[in-house]
């Protein structure tokens, strides 16, 4: 992909996050969800993005924390930047080392996962370490929701490589080519 | 970059998670001995320690942390009742009643969970 499509990319996910995590919180919690609990769909973006590049995951994990500073304060924010960052480098890791080997629903569960210990880690370190007796419900309704997460991006994917025929996908083609 | 959607190694992934969150759980849930204690922290500091088994009638409190947060005691089990602080999701978690359970309020710094007792007495602090 050129690079500027690659920037034009990043921003594009890096607003459907924002808006994704916006409309999110307007939703009433889970029934069954300890309050709080959030299925992370903007999380779709963010794993998109690390398919893009390791800056354009960057960029969104970036623009994330920055919106929930302006709307929800700095520890908020501190939580996102770290459950953002955790996951963005699993899911490179995972995209560049086991790629072929793990499938889209593995890279959401493995992403959620490390998004949970990461906040996990820093509120305890920030807070109380009382917030390792969340990890429990964490780990178990956050591998569901990476299920969805993965499923979503799966279908995403679909999309997105129907729109890359249109423009840089001629580029991707041959760089395909390439490689045989 | 294309992935598949559902491949050999997800699995494995999933069921790590599972297990991990599962035993967390059971981990948790059976420390200490018999009993259940509710421990009420300020930011990691321990504030308030009460057996539940104990509780007679409804009593309420106020823990001061960066917000105030009021916290009921029954002998059903221990929630917030009322908060200060803006988003309320600590009052979202409602009672606590089962050992490895807890309630978080972010903003105010307070936590509140349910443990096994270890034998120590009443409150403290």
């Amino acid at each position: 992909m050129k690079k500027n499509s690659k920037i034009a990319l990043s921003g594009l996910l890096a607003a459907f996050a924002v808006a994704a995590s916006a409309l999110e919180s307007l939703v009433p919690a889970l029934p069954f969800a300890p309050p709080g609990f959030r299925i992370g769909f903007s999380n779709v973006a963010s794993m998109i993005a690390c398919g893009v590049s390791w800056g354009s995951a960057l960029a969104v994990a970036l623009v994330k924390s920055a919106f929930v500073l302006l709307t929800r304060g700095v520890t908020a924010s501190l939580l996102s930047l770290a459950g953002g960052l955790a996951s963005a480098a699993v899911t490179l890791l995972l995209m560049r080392f086991a790629h072929g080997k793990v499938g889209c629903i593995g890279i959401g569960v493995a992403g959620a996962a490390a998004h949970n210990l990461a906040q996990v880690c820093v509120y305890s370190l920030i807070i109380s370490d009382a917030a390792f007796w969340y990890l429990p419900y964490l780990l178990v309704l956050g591998t569901a929701c990476g299920v969805l997460t993965g499923i979503l991006l799966d279908l995403a994917q679909k999309y997105l490589y129907a729109y890359k025929k249109t423009d840089a996908g001629e580029h991707r083609r041959a760089e395909r080519n390439q490689n045989g | 970059m294309k992935t598949g959607l559902l491949k050999k190694a997800d699995l494995i992934i999933i069921a790590v998670c599972v297990i991990a969150g599962v035993m967390a759980f059971v981990l948790f849930s059976s420390s200490g001995g018999e009993g259940r204690q509710a421990v009420i922290e300020y930011r990691g500091a321990t504030v308030r320690v009460i057996d539940l088994d104990s509780v007679a009638g409804e009593y309420t409190f106020t823990v001061r942390g960066d917000f105030d947060v009021e916290i009921t005691v029954s002998p059903e089990g221990v929630r917030f009742s009322a908060s200060a602080c803006p988003d309320k999701l600590c009052v979202a978690f409602g009672t606590l009643s089962k050992r490895g359970q807890i309630a978080v309020c972010m903003p105010a710094g307070v936590s509140v969970r349910v443990r096994g007792g270890e034998g120590c007495d009443g409150m403290t602090g």
